[in-house]
C-alpha cells in the first residue's frame, strides 16, 4: 500500500471516529421518530382498510376538525378535515381513499378565510411529509428527487425542536391513535380555553396569514373544484362549509384576504350552483363556545353540529334521496 | 447540485477518496468527469454548450499565442464573441426583446414577444468570465496558452467554483490544475479545508437560510408590509447575501483545498468597510478584480482626468450590475455603486487629503457605508424597480407603522435565534481576523477541538430545513 493510501486511509478512521457519536445520535433519533404514531398514521390505516361509511364526508382544517362532531351528525360520517390541512390536501386524499367511502351522500368542504391561499409550505413545510410519509401523497404534488433526504430520513422532515420534544417524551408511539376516533373525531374537551388578549389575537392572524401564498391559488381552485366535480360523479351533494369564529377574530380578518375568499366561493355558487353554508360571523354563537379566537369547545362544537344537522344535513340528504 | 444537499453529501466524499486514490493523469479525468456530472445535475443538456466553448476557447487560445498582428485579434475576437454570443442569447436576448416591445407599445406598434424565454445555463456569468480572463491574457501575452486540453477544460470545469466561482484567473489556476497529479495527501490541509467548508455550510445554512425566510416573507408582499418589518428585512437581506455568498465560496474553497487547489478569496469582511472603495476591495474580489483589469484600466482607468475616471468607474459599475441579471433593478443597483464611489471621489478631492479617520469619524464612515450598501441592496433583491421604490417609500414614509396587516415575520424566539446566529457567526469571523481562531483551533489539544466541531455540526444539523435553498448566485 503506498503511503499515501496509508495516510488517507488513516484520515478516514479518524474522521469516523468523530461521526461516531454524531451517527450514534442520529440513528437514535431517526428510530425514535419512526415510532411515533402519528394522527395521520392512524388515519391512514383506517382509510387504507377501506369499507368507510362515509354518507357524511367532512373536509377541512382544524376548524373543522375540532367544529363538526360527526358522532352527533346522526348519519354515518367521516371526517377528513385535519389540523392545518389544506384544500389541496383535503382534494388528494379524497383522490388517495375514494374506493373506500360507502355511498357518500353529502360532501361538506370546510373553507376558511386563507384556505384559497394556503400553502402547507409555507411555515409548516415539514407538515407535508407527513403526508408523503403517512398516506403516500407527495407534498402538493411536486415529487420528491431522488437525492431528497426526505426520501430516507424522518429527521430531515420534521422541526428539530418537534424532534427535540418527542425525544424528551421518549417518543410518543401512541400520539395519533388516541387522537381521533374511527370517524375522525378529536377529543377537544381537556382543551382549556386560551389568553384572548389584542396581541394574542394579532399573533393568531398574523400566523394564518403567514401560511398564505397568492402563488397556490390556481393549485386551490382546482383542488376545490376537483372536490366539487368528485361529488357530483358519485351522485353526493357538495356544500361549501365555513366555520363560525370569534367576533373578534372575524373583525381581524376582514379585509381583502377575507374579501378574497367570498369572491371565490360566488364563483364557484355561479359555475357549479353549489350550495354555501356561511356560519362564520353567526351571531348564534357566543364568544364563550370558543376555545380560542377560532376553534369552538367541546359545547360550541356539539352546538354548531346540531344546527349543521338541521340545516345543511338533513335538508341535504332529504332533497338527495 | 447544490453544495448544501445530500447529492453533494455523497458526491464530495467519493470523488475526494477516488482522487487520493488514484495517481497521474487519470485524476484529470476523473475532475473532468466528476465536474461535468456536478454541473449536469443541474441542466444536463447545457453540458453541451460549456463543452463547445472549451473547445473554442482552447483553439482560439493557441492560435493566438501562435500568430501575429491581425490574425491575433481575429482569434481573440472569435472567442470573445463566441462567449458573449452565448451570454447575450441566454441572459440578455429576453431582456433586449422585451424592451423593444414595450418601446414599440409606447410608439403604438404593439409587438408581440416570441415565445422563446429559455432557462439560464447556471454559472453561466462566471464561466464565461473566466473563459474570457484566459484569452484576454493570452492576448495581452501575460499568459502562455494552455496545450493540454484536459487541464484548460478544467479551468472552466472544475467542480468547485464552476457555478458561483471564484473568478478564477489562468495565472493563478492552471499551474495549480498540472500539479494535480502529483500533489500528495496532506491530512492538515485536508482539515483546514473541510473547516472552512463547515464553517460555509454553517454560514448558508444556520444563517443566509434561516434569514431568507423573514426576507422572503417580508418581499413577497411589500404593499403591506410595514416600515419596521422592512427595516428588519432590509438588515437582513443584507447578512443574508453576505452569508449566502460568502458561504458559497467558503464551501467552494476548501472543498477544493482538500484537493490541492488554493482558490481565491472572494471576501473579506466586506461590513467592515469604511469607505465603498473599501468595500469593493472586500466584496466578490473576484468580479470586482476582473472587472479593474478587463474593464475598467482598458477605458483609461482613474489616469484620464475626472470625467474620464466619473465616466468609468459609472460604466464598469452599470456593467457589473447587468452581469448579475437582465433587469433594470440590478443596472440600478450597480449605477448607484457607481455614485457613491464618484461621491466619494470627489468628496476626497473637496478635503484635498484632510482624513477623518479618529474613532468617532471611523464609525459614522462605517455607519453611512454599511447602509449606503445596504439600500442598494434593496434594488438588488426586489422583483422589479416599481417594488423597489415601493420598499423605499414605505420604509421612510412610516406607513404601516400600526398597519393591521402587519405581517408574521416569526416570533420573538425565532427572530432572535437567527439575529443571534448571525451575529455569532459574523462576531467569530472578526475575531478569526484579529486573533486567528482558525490556526489556534487547529492547534489545540482534540477535546476541545472535536468540542467546536461538534457544536458547528449540531448548529448546522438543527438549521437544516425539510429541503435545500439554493444559494442567490447559483441564478447568476
Amino acid at each position: 500500500m503506498r503511503s499515501e493510501s496509508r495516510a488517507l486511509l488513516r484520515y478516514l478512521v479518524r474522521l469516523l471516529l468523530f461521526a461516531a457519536p454524531l451517527f450514534g445520535v442520529t440513528a437514535g433519533l431517526e428510530l425514535g421518530l419512526r415510532r411515533v404514531g402519528t394522527l395521520h398514521h392512524s388515519r391512514a390505516q383506517r382509510f387504507a382498510a377501506g369499507n368507510l361509511p362515509a354518507t357524511v364526508l367532512v373536509t377541512g382544517n382544524s376548524h373543522e376538525t375540532v367544529g363538526v362532531i360527526c358522532q352527533k351528525l346522526g348519519r354515518p360520517c367521516l371526517k377528513l378535515a385535519a389540523g392545518s390541512q389544506g384544500v389541496l390536501y383535503d382534494h388528494l386524499l379524497i383522490e388517495r381513499y375514494q374506493a373506500g367511502f360507502v355511498e357518500p351522500r353529502l360532501l361538506l368542504i370546510g373553507l376558511s378565510f386563507y384556505s384559497f391561499k394556503y400553502s402547507l409550505g409555507a411555515i409548516e413545510g415539514w407538515r407535508e411529509f407527513e403526508y408523503w410519509h403517512a398516506y403516500g401523497i407527495d407534498g402538493e404534488r411536486r415529487p420528491l428527487p431522488f437525492f431528497d433526504p426526505r426520501r430516507f430520513l424522518l429527521l430531515a422532515t420534521y422541526p428539530p425542536q418537534t424532534t427535540l420534544d418527542w425525544a424528551l417524551k421518549r417518543f410518543p408511539v401512541q400520539l395519533g391513535a388516541a387522537r381521533a376516533d374511527a370517524r375522525g373525531d378529536v377529543d377537544v374537551s381537556t382543551l382549556v380555553q386560551r389568553e384572548r388578549g389584542q396581541s394574542a389575537l394579532v399573533r393568531r392572524v398574523r400566523n394564518h396569514m403567514g401560511n398564505m401564498r397568492a402563488e397556490v391559488l390556481p393549485e386551490t381552485r382546482k383542488a376545490v373544484s376537483g372536490m366539487i366535480e368528485w361529488a357530483k360523479s358519485r351522485g353526493a351533494t357538495p356544500v361549501l362549509l365555513v366555520s363560525p369564529v370569534t367576533r373578534d377574530y372575524a373583525r381581524a380578518v376582514s379585509g381583502p384576504e377575507l374579501d378574497g375568499m367570498h369572491a371565490e366561493v360566488a364563483r364557484l355558487q355561479q359555475s357549479y350552483g353549489v350550495q354555501v353554508a356561511d356560519y362564520m360571523t353567526d351571531e348564534r354563537f357566543s364568544d364563550a363556545e370558543f376555545y380560542d379566537f377560532d376553534h369552538l369547545t367541546r359545547a360550541g362544537a356539539e352546538h354548531f353540529t346540531a344546527i349543521l344537522r338541521e340545516e345543511v344535513v338533513e335538508p341535504v340528504l332529504a332533497r338527495s334521496r | 447540485m447544490l453544495f448544501n444537499s445530500l447529492h453533494f453529501a455523497l458526491f464530495f466524499p467519493i470523488v475526494t477518496i477516488a482522487f487520493f486514490l488514484l495517481s497521474g493523469r487519470a485524476r484529470w479525468a476523473l475532475l473532468l468527469v466528476a465536474s461535468a456530472y456536478f454541473y449536469m445535475a443541474l441542466v444536463p443538456a447545457y453540458i453541451v454548450i460549456l463543452l463547445l466553448l472549451i473547445a473554442i476557447d482552447f483553439a482560439a487560445g493557441i492560435k493566438i499565442d501562435e500568430s501575429e498582428g491581425a490574425k491575433r485579434k481575429l482569434w481573440l475576437w472569435l472567442s470573445l464573441t463566441a462567449n458573449l454570443s452565448i451570454l447575450f442569447f441566454f441572459k440578455y436576448l429576453w431582456f433586449a426583446l422585451e424592451q423593444v416591445s414595450w418601446l414599440s407599445g409606447r410608439l403604438g406598434a404593439h409587438w408581440a414577444l416570441p415565445a422563446l424565454k429559455l432557462a439560464l445555463p447556471v454559472g453561466l456569468s462566471f464561466h464565461t468570465f473566466q473563459s474570457l480572463a484566459y484569452t484576454i491574457d493570452v492576448y495581452r501575452r501575460t499568459e502562455r496558452a494552455e496545450r493540454n486540453f484536459a487541464v484548460y477544460a478544467l479551468y472552466v470545469l472544475f467542480y468547485p467554483q464552476l457555478v458561483a466561482g471564484p473568478i478564477e484567473r489562468p495565472r493563478r489556476l492552471l499551474p495549480q490544475l498540472h500539479e494535480l497529479p502529483s500533489v500528495e495527501f496532506d491530512a492538515t490541509r485536508a482539515s483546514s479545508g473541510l473547516r472552512l467548508m463547515l464553517w460555509g455550510l454553517l454560514k448558508k445554512v444556520a444563517v443566509a437560510d434561516g434569514l431568507a425566510a423573514l426576507v422572503n416573507r417580508t418581499y413577497a408582499d411589500v404593499g403591506h408590509a410595514d416600515s419596521a418589518a422592512l427595516l428588519m428585512a432590509a438588515y437582513a437581506f443584507s447578512v443574508q447575501i453576505y452569508c449566502d455568498f460568502s458561504g458559497y465560496t467558503d464551501i467552494a474553497r476548501g472543498a477544493a483545498r482538500v484537493m490541492g487547489v488554493e482558490l481565491m478569496q472572494n471576501f473579506d469582511r466586506p461590513y467592515a468597510a469604511r469607505s465603498f472603495g473599501e468595500f469593493w476591495h472586500r466584496w466578490h474580489i473576484s468580479l470586482s478584480t476582473w472587472f479593474r483589469d478587463y474593464l475598467y484600466i482598458p477605458l483609461g482607468g482613474s489616469r484620464a482626468g475626472l470625467a474620464r475616471n466619473i465616466r468609468n468607474l459609472l460604466v464598469v459599475f452599470v456593467v457589473s450590475g447587468l452581469w448579475h441579471g437582465a433587469n433594470w433593478t440590478f443596472a440600478v443597483w450597480g449605477a448607484l455603486h457607481g455614485c457613491f464611489l464618484i461621491g466619494e471621489l470627489l468628496l476626497k478631492r473637496a478635503l484635498r487629503g484632510r482624513a477623518f479617520s479618529g474613532g468617532f469619524w471611523s464609525v459614522v464612515r462605517w455607519g453611512l457605508v454599511f447602509h449606503g450598501v445596504t439600500l442598494a441592496w434593496v434594488f438588488f433583491r426586489a422583483r422589479n424597480l416599481a417594488e423597489a421604490v415601493l420598499y423605499l417609500t414605505r420604509l421612510v414614509s412610516g406607513v404601516g407603522l400600526r398597519s393591521s396587516h402587519g405581517h408574521n415575520l416569526g416570533s420573538p424566539l425565532q427572530l432572535l435565534f437567527v439575529f443571534g446566529v448571525a451575529g455569532l457567526v459574523l462576531g467569530l469571523e472578526s475575531l478569526n481576523k484579529r486573533l486567528d481562531l482558525w490556526p489556534r483551533l487547529e492547534r489545540a489539544p482534540v477535546a476541545p477541538r472535536w468540542l467546536a466541531y461538534y457544536a458547528g455540526v449540531l448548529l448546522l444539523l438543527s438549521s437544516l430545513g425539510s429541503s435545500p435553498q439554493q444559494f442567490i448566485y447559483f441564478q447568476f
